[in-house]
């Protein structure tokens, strides 16, 4: 027999182990400050499905994040992206956000590095077309859920119990989440919704300090190198015409691009835009929307979770409401009355919690703020480039 | 559902390695606690299949309809050695692996099969294959349901052979014995990490994940063969690993797999070196008794014809199994008429010798021909190729 040699498999062992068992702060550390920067703009997804990209961002006072939607990805000159790389203010948009990321998932965002929020200045882009009748809807959830930030939320201590109890019931009621194995004990735990015997949440416990390790060095890959993920029709690159101009000439450089590019239509929708998916299905989409009441959706619910969270944290937060394309959803049969309720919900909401709000709701019966049904245009993106610089330049 | 297949998770390694803690106790005082591991068989069988209630019906059915047979079989042949009974048994103890592999192209035949099918239907086989030789004169339910349903192996082999496996369960391990199995075995499955989670895995995730591989250039299917070709090695003999290293803790000397194969010298080598537990089984199971026959009844008296027929039977069957798709049909076919080629050529060379085999360049040269010879092989296998089809 060859003499056993035990040494190499205690040092595989100890070598894996300390691998997954990595603290996060050390993880962190791997990634390096370049890398930060390039995300900044890549709108990568692995990056708002994962803690540490985020983590390291938060640390670093000279970026400022923004947390919306699928207008982030619309990366036109006037974007907060380019306009600031022009006219530098002393801070780099970091965007996070996609298709399908309404207010819940962006708490899952925000709740991953929760201790990093106290007094740290963040933009948060509401858009009114989250508060439909159902809401985030399972399979848009299911597509932007990252089990990684769920176990860093379900073993965070930083979440106010009783907020995190919300959550958890919130969260239960998605069937994929109601369906993992590992996940649904330890959130019912938290909600305290159902009895869970001691034996299945030790298991479900340890499984999930595990998985959440082992997820957490696969984000520490993933981020040494990171990838732009927006279709390069939506890309322009910074351009220097932009540089010195005043908020008025700004705003009248957008509008005469808008105009040009948006006359095919009574509704300035993008020419292109409107041509491919709208101009020979019109008829189609006459009162398609007319089943929305805008007035009632568990979006509100969600929105509200991500108040509560940023009020507990004090994290200083200018949220921006976005308008309807008011002429569009006149025609997709959402009436004006039913807008602007959601407005004003939006606007209490958020000034109930005391936070700042740019809202830009007022553009629902005007031009160019929008470029298609939904998504910021240039003209959106001057008012917002505005906002952003008046809020990061306030005395805290 | 929580997914339990055999050492493709975390999960399966801690709790296969929770359950062997009593058995590796009991190996190292010299004991076997065979109800103990009669109870992991019944837990991991359990664990693997009932995420999928199709499978787990699927392995019970298949399992009593097995047992069924190599009983029923075992006593008509005690009576009456007729082949008939022989040719029926076999032919319905390859029934539900044949509705498998024949799902591929009927779905609706989709309902039956459980993983690990064609693994497991070779070990009734062989078991039919040497009643009708006399080599097994005996078998008991709870000996064949041990060695049908071994589960180290259950999912893709090593193949092993009853009589061997019998052996290993009635002899006890000495301590002595016991000590160095234990050693071999935890070897291997740490050897079987490197192989599969480190190797395997960065091949499959920076070789063949790299736009190097995009379109079908010359060039990026040429990358891809070898790549494959690794991945493909490194992938399954982990896996082997894995499986030898577990039989080992519970005290089964499961044969080996592979052999160093990508440092054969020719392609007979080849398949002595590579998933040898499957190429031996072909060989003694397919092409001996073809030849055996053959030359037995005297159908035909050319003996080189004989052996090229049996390998191209050998072969052809080889790649029905793996699958009914064309691109396994098609490696079947090719490997067939590799060996039968290189056989011609080694007669041809014995008399003219132009093929020195002492000289150490001439073999780093057989290398490299049989290396390529065999990358092709895979690459037609891996399905890369099926755009020209």
């Amino acid at each position: 027999m060859k003499t056993p040699k035990i040494g190499p498999m205690i040092l595989a062992v100890i070598i894996v182990s300390s691998l997954i068992f990595m603290p996060l702060s050390v993880e962190s550390m791997t990634i390096s400050q370049s890398e930060v920067y390039k995300a900044s703009s890549t709108l990568d997804p692995n990056i708002f499905q994962g803690i540490l990209m985020q983590r390291k961002m938060l640390e670093n006072k000279q970026y400022l994040p923004i947390y919306g939607s699928s207008e982030l990805h619309r990366l036109d000159m006037y974007h907060p992206t380019n306009y600031f790389q022009i006219n530098p203010d002393g801070f780099t948009p970091f965007l996070i956000g996609r298709a399908g990321m309404y207010s819940l998932v962006q708490f899952l965002n925000l709740a991953s590095n929760a201790d990093l929020l106290k007094n740290r200045k963040i933009v948060f882009i509401i858009s009114p077309e989250w508060f439909s009748n159902t809401g985030l809807s399972e399979s848009y959830f299911a597509g932007n859920f990252s089990e990684e930030q769920v176990y860093q939320f379900i073993f965070s201590h930083d979440i106010n119990p009783g907020l995190k109890q919300k959550v958890a019931k919130r969260l239960l009621q998605f069937n994929f989440v109601r369906h993992n194995g590992t996940i649904a004990p330890l959130l019912e735990k938290i909600a305290k919704s159902a009895h869970i015997s001691n034996f299945t949440l030790f298991s479900a416990s340890l499984q999930g300090h595990f998985t959440s390790k082992v997820l957490q060095l696969y984000d520490a890959i993933k981020m040494q190198k990171v990838t732009p993920n927006y279709y390069p029709s939506q890309y322009q690159s910074p351009n220097k015409k932009l540089k010195g101009k005043s908020w008025s000439q700004l705003e009248e450089m957008a509008v005469k691009d808008m105009k040009a590019t948006s006359n095919s239509n009574r509704f300035h929708i993008n020419n292109a835009f409107y041509i491919k998916q709208i101009k020979n299905r019109l008829e189609h989409f006459k009162n398609y929307d007319v089943h929305q009441k805008f007035g009632h959706s568990p979006e509100y619910g969600d929105l509200q979770l991500v108040i509560d969270l940023l009020k507990e944290e004090h994290a200083k937060v200018l949220f921006i409401s976005l308008p309807f394309n008011g002429s569009w959803y006149d025609y997709a049969g959402v009436s004006q009355q039913k807008r602007e309720t959601c407005y004003h919900k939006i606007v209490s909401e958020v000034h109930k919690g005391g936070f700042q709000l740019a809202d830009f709701t007022q553009f629902d019966n005007k031009p160019y703020f929008l470029e298609d049904t939904m998504h910021v245009g240039p003209e959106g993106w001057v008012y917002i480039d505005r906002a952003i610089r008046n809020f990061y330049n306030e005395k805290s | 559902m929580i997914s339990f297949v055999p050492y493709a998770s975390f999960r399966f390694f801690i709790v296969a390695g929770i359950l062997m803690i009593p058995i590796i106790v009991s190996g190292l005082i010299g004991k076997r606690m065979r109800l103990y591991n009669d109870f992991v068989t019944v837990v991991m069988i359990f664990l693997i299949f009932y995420g999928q209630p199709a499978q787990f019906v699927s392995i019970i059915i298949f399992v009593l309809w097995q047992t069924g047979l190599v009983k029923g079989y075992l006593e008509l042949r005690k009576r009456n050695n007729r082949s008939v009974y022989f040719y029926v048994a076999t032919a319905l103890a390859v029934f539900p692996l044949f509705i498998v592999k024949l799902s591929a192209d009927v779905p609706a035949l989709n309902f039956f099969g459980f993983l690990g099918i064609s693994y497991v239907s070779f070990r009734t086989i062989e078991m039919i294959m040497d009643i009708r030789d006399g080599l097994i004169k005996s078998v008991s339910v709870a000996e064949f349901l041990r060695f049908v349903l071994f589960f180290p192996t259950i999912s893709s082999g090593p193949i092993d052979r009853y009589s061997r496996f019998k052996k290993d369960q009635a002899v006890v391990p000495t301590r002595k014995e016991y000590k160095e199995l234990l050693y071999l075995g935890l070897n291997k499955i740490f050897l079987g990490f490197l192989y599969k989670y480190i190797i395997g895995y960065l091949v499959h995730e920076y070789w063949m994940g790299s736009s190097m591989m995009n379109g079908n250039s010359l060039f990026s299917i040429w990358m891809y063969m070898y790549a494959y070709s690794m991945y493909l090695f490194f992938d399954f003999a982990g896996y082997s690993q894995f499986a030898i290293g577990l039989s080992y803790l519970m005290g089964i000397r499961t044969p080996e797999n592979f052999n160093k194969p990508f440092l054969s010298r020719n392609i007979k080598d080849f398949w002595n070196r590579w998933h040898m537990s499957l190429s031996f089984w072909f060989r003694d199971f397919i092409y001996m008794r073809f030849v055996y026959t053959m030359i037995k009844k005297k159908r035909l008296k050319n003996r080189y014809l004989i052996s090229d027929l049996g390998l191209a039977l050998n072969f052809m069957i080889m790649g029905f199994w793996h699958g009914f798709l064309l691109q396994y049909i098609i490696y079947g076919i090719y490997h067939a008429v590799v060996f039968i080629s290189f056989n011609r050529f080694e007669q041809f060379n014995k008399k003219h010798s132009i093929w020195s085999k002492d000289n150490r360049w001439v073999h780093a040269l057989s290398v490299l021909i049989t290396f390529h010879v065999i990358c092709f092989s895979f690459l037609i296998f891996s399905g890369r190729l099926n755009f020209l089809w």
